[in-house]
């Protein structure tokens, strides 16, 4: 028997939605409730930083930055700046390395509960939410204390910090870890074992390993396929390599391997082993130094290119500097996870109802100032 | 009760003139117009609490600018509502558009007609009480496919498909669940049913422990009809986990997309009035509407000393637990119980079946349809209609039978006569 | 006032049965279909047949109604708004109806109608209802349902996508 084919009908997903995670469109071909076809519109929130790169200043960069990926600042200005230092050859102060490691953790773990928390509303939880933001709330008190700001901080500069920490904030995030130690379990009543959440979210949206690689898939989304790749683990940058923390792989304890609850239970496990190299970065942390390296007024970086890649909160954001010798970058192109995660929704979301794939775009976590830049 | 009105209101000079058709026209138009105000004043109040629930659920404080404790904020909003400007989109049918949120209200409207809020308060006192107020909840998907239909909007039309295909499927769970309990006294009328559930028996007819004669108590068949159909008439009033209608992160707002200002207000209206129907047609099928949960007044003292017990109990589970002391359950229970035992009046009065005991039952079923909705997600289209049709409905139809099976178990009804 | 009301909704049946049929726009018919299922059943209520007029308002407006609403949103494309609908073949319409509406109105004059005395004290027809079904009538009772549930599997098997 051949089913009856309704005509298929076009809907525009965005740029207004409230699930599509910023000013994304998707123009989904749908037949009733079915989705045959995913395409992704970008560029509403294009802002030229790869154009601005190239005209102003290595340190002016910095700020710019932290409004790629704005809910991941610190890892972004963490990657800038050590591209720069590597292409200079700069070598930085041990107290900055473990400060820069706290920052880019909390960080991590700030993206992680955004990312927890907006996967349960696009699934229609609210109230997980509301939980993961006070947590975040905590975690943004403390980049205040440290930077004066609560979303682009530009505290993370070519050659160090830009000050040094207030006295207290130790003691504050030694407190934050001790609570938020708990939550993870919280997270786990109230939404992970949920029989609806798991019925909504397992088996649905299955990335294959073969898949996420072909697509230049990272970060979470690629460990939750079943991928064992972390460039903290994998090449590490900075210190990682002198802490102890796991790797956390998809298992598919609900259903398949890469599907949305492992995408997301991965993210709430590397949580937990963040703030666990968050803690142990505090117990090393040399209560002395120097927060700046001895970097020249005028960074000018000798003649050359470098590609630098780091693990930010979605996956391996790499930067591209070109140097012709002079203060102004000849080129920083900026390799964005979220755009690379993006790219796979198709293949992934095709076939699955509209609910779903509501589901698995929040599943991927992007963020639209990444992809547009 | 509008029979009574109207000779009340003949028994004065003054209002002689009506004659006795006037009378009870005027009789219909003042019980109209109170239900009306009821069903107003229940969303206003509803809405504010369960801004509230969700804000305590959240760990957050809710509305708490507007008035004492934000308590005015609702009704700040039903203002502002009322003088919004009123938006029909371009291509949108006007004439669908206009009329479908009233279909919508005036049928969530209607159904108030046959419920009895105490013995004596019924402004319809119908044979066929509960199969009314099944039939008029069943129109309302028809004003929400007209006003989804005539926005031109696709999320719109998604909406109201969705919801048309939802509240026809979860009609037939809603109707078996409480057909089980009507088969239990064999009538329609709600006053009977609720007359049915008086006084205090054993637990499932042979547990020896004292409960009132609710028809959750009835038998285990009935004490799952109840969840079924809580189930069922949660998905029927369109709620979380059941909300795929309006589905905020998935079609904007369904079929409410395209309405704004007075029209939008409307929906609010019968959401909320939808909701105290399904509160209250729980509360007197399953829980013993109107009636006291006690039987006389040294019921109410027993009963009200056990409630403290309890909340003792729980006070130290959660203190244990959770490290937490939650005063509130217990003062109250506590305080209760102690004027129950000293002032005889006070225990008589709780022992008195009214309006009281509809409302806090009520209250509680709708508390249950907030808790829902602020921890569940929701569930998807096909996941729903297979709780309906592969859950829910043979449950149903396995507890109709079960309810005569035992009730021939119970010699309650007799198979040979 | 028993009788203002009767020809209130009598007025109601006739005027939404004439948009029905008279209509250009399809939906605009569907859903004024509403108003005469809802008049039909208020006329039911003054033939004292209370269970049949709740009856008619689940059957037909909660599912029968609901049903042609689909009918026309799904076969037409739904993207476009206006659903029109076109009187085709008048005369053959008209010598049909006018036929049928012959013999109704002979049958009408015809036949001797028992007219109540005085107002009958209302009565509900629920309980014989119920009896008649479960009684005298039950093994019809029973073939119907058989018969629907015969085709509701039918359905069922039909419209699964997997087969």
């Amino acid at each position: 028997m051949t089913r009856l084919n309704a005509e298929e009908m076009v809907l525009n997903m965005g740029p207004q939605h409230p699930s599509t995670h910023g000013v994304l469109r998707l123009k989904l071909k749908t037949d009733g409730e079915i989705v045959s076809h995913i395409e992704p519109v970008i560029g509403y929130l294009h802002r030229c930083f790869e154009k601005h790169g190239e005209n102003i200043e290595y340190q002016m960069v910095t700020p710019f930055t932290d409004r790629c990926d704005y809910l991941a600042s610190m890892n972004n200005a963490h990657a800038y700046a050590m591209a720069v230092e590597k292409l200079m050859g700069i070598e930085l102060p041990e107290r900055v390395e473990y400060l820069r490691i706290i920052f880019a953790e909390l960080q991590r773990i700030a993206s992680h509960l955004v990312a927890v928390g907006t996967f349960g509303l696009d699934v229609g939880a609210i109230t997980p939410f509301i939980y993961c933001f006070r947590e975040r709330e905590t975690i943004l008190d403390l980049f205040e204390m440290a930077s004066g700001a609560r979303l682009l901080y530009n505290y993370i500069w070519i050659g160090g910090l830009a000050h040094d920490i207030p006295p207290g904030f130790v003691e504050k995030a030694y407190e934050f870890l001790d609570y938020f130690d708990d939550r993870v379990r919280e997270y786990n009543r109230i939404l992970t074992g949920n029989k609806i959440f798991i019925e909504r979210a397992a088996d649905v949206g299955v990335m294959p390993p073969e898949v996420a690689i072909n697509y230049g898939v990272t970060g979470p989304n690629l460990r939750a396929s079943g991928v064992d790749h972390d460039l903290r683990r994998v090449q590490p940058y900075s210190i990682y390599d002198r802490f102890d923390f796991k790797t956390i792989v998809g298992q598919g304890e609900m259903g398949t391997v890469g599907d949305c609850w492992d995408r997301y239970y991965v993210r709430v496990l590397e949580m937990e082993e963040s703030a666990k190299i968050v803690r142990q970065a505090l117990d090393q942390l040399p209560a002395e130094g120097d927060v700046q390296a001895a970097v020249p007024k005028k960074i000018r970086p000798p003649k050359g290119e470098i590609y630098f890649r780091s693990e930010n909160p979605r996956g391996e954001l790499g930067y591209y500097i070109i140097s012709d010798g002079s203060n102004v970058p000849f080129r920083v192109k900026m390799r964005s996870p979220a755009f690379c995660n993006l790219s796979v929704i198709n293949e992934i979301g095709a076939g699955w109802m509209i609910s779903d794939v509501i589901a698995i775009l929040g599943s991927l976590d992007i963020v639209l100032g990444e992809i547009d830049r | 009760m509008i029979d009574a009105i109207a000779s009340w209101m003949l028994q004065f000079g003054a209002l002689n003139w009506l004659g006795e058709t006037g009378a009870s026209l005027v009789a219909v138009a003042l019980v109209g117009i109170t239900l009306f105000i009821f069903v107003a004043a229940n969303a206003i109040v509803l809405v504010y609490v369960e801004r509230k629930v969700s804000a305590f659920m959240q760990v957050r404080l809710g509305p708490m600018r507007v008035g004492p404790m934000g308590t005015l904020q609702t009704v700040a909003d039903a203002l502002k509502l009322l003088v919004k400007e009123d938006i029909i989109p371009q291509f949108a049918d006007k004439v669908l558009f206009r009329v479908g949120p009233w279909v919508i209200l005036i049928s969530a409207f209607v159904a108030f007609a046959a419920i009895p809020f105490s013995p004596t308060w019924v402004p319809a006192d119908m044979s066929i009480g509960l199969f009314y107020v099944l039939s008029v909840s069943s129109v309302v998907v028809i004003g929400i496919v007209m006003s989804g239909w005539a926005s031109n909007n696709k999320w719109s039309l998604y909406g109201a498909m969705r919801s048309a295909a939802q509240i026809v499927s979860y009609e037939i769970p809603v109707g078996l669940s409480l057909l089980a309990a009507v088969a239990v006294v064999g009538t329609l009328n709600l006053q009977e049913l609720i007359q049915a559930q008086a006084g205090v028996g054993n637990l499932f007819h042979w547990i020896p422990i004292p409960v009132p004669n609710w028809f959750i108590f009835n038998n285990p068949f009935l004490f799952i009809a109840a969840f079924v159909y809580l189930i069922a008439a949660t998905a029927e009033v369109n709620r979380t986990p059941f909300d795929i209608p309006e589905a905020e992160s998935e079609l904007v707002a369904g079929f409410m997309t395209e309405f704004s200002g007075i029209r939008w207000a409307l929906f609010f209206l019968s959401e909320y009035a939808n909701a105290a129907v399904v509160a209250l047609l729980t509360a007197i099928v399953f829980l013993g509407g109107w009636q006291s949960p006690f039987p006389d007044i040294q019921g109410a003292r027993i009963g009200m000393s056990v409630l403290a017990v309890l909340a003792i109990i729980w006070t130290f589970y959660v203190k244990v637990k959770a490290n937490r002391l939650s005063i509130y359950p217990l003062a109250v229970t506590v305080v209760l119980a102690v004027l129950a035992w000293l002032f005889p009046a006070f225990a008589q009065w709780l022992a008195n079946p009214g309006l009281l005991w509809i409302a806090i039952k009520g209250g509680t079923i709708i508390f249950m349809l907030m808790w829902f909705r602020w921890t569940f997600p929701r569930l998807r289209v096909d996941q729903l209609m297979y709780v309906s049709w592969k859950v829910l409905l043979p449950l149903a139809m396995i507890n109709l039978a079960g309810v005569a099976i035992w009730m021939w178990l119970t010699g309650a009804i007799n198979l040979v006569g | 006032m028993g009788e203002v009301i009767f020809w209130v909704i009598w007025a109601l049946v006739a005027v939404s049965a004439m948009v029905v049929a008279f209509s250009k726009n399809l939906v605009y018919s569907v859903f004024s279909l509403l108003a005469t299922f809802i008049g039909v059943a208020g006329i039911y209520i003054f033939l004292n047949a209370d269970f049949l007029a709740v009856t008619q308002i689940v059957i037909y407006v909660g599912g029968i109604l609901v049903l042609l609403v689909f009918g026309i949103m799904l076969t037409n494309r739904i993207v476009v708004a206006k659903i029109t609908q076109s009187s085709l073949q008048r005369t053959t319409g008209l010598v049909v109806v006018g036929a049928i509406f012959l013999v109704l109105v002979l049958t009408l004059l015809n036949q001797t109608w028992p007219l109540a005395t005085s107002a009958a004290e209302f009565d509900s027809t629920v309980n014989n209802i119920g009896e008649l079904l479960f009684g005298d009538y039950l093994i019809l009772f029973e073939v119907a349902s058989v018969l629907l549930l015969g085709a509701l599997i039918g359905a069922a098997t039909l419209a699964r996508k997997e087969l």
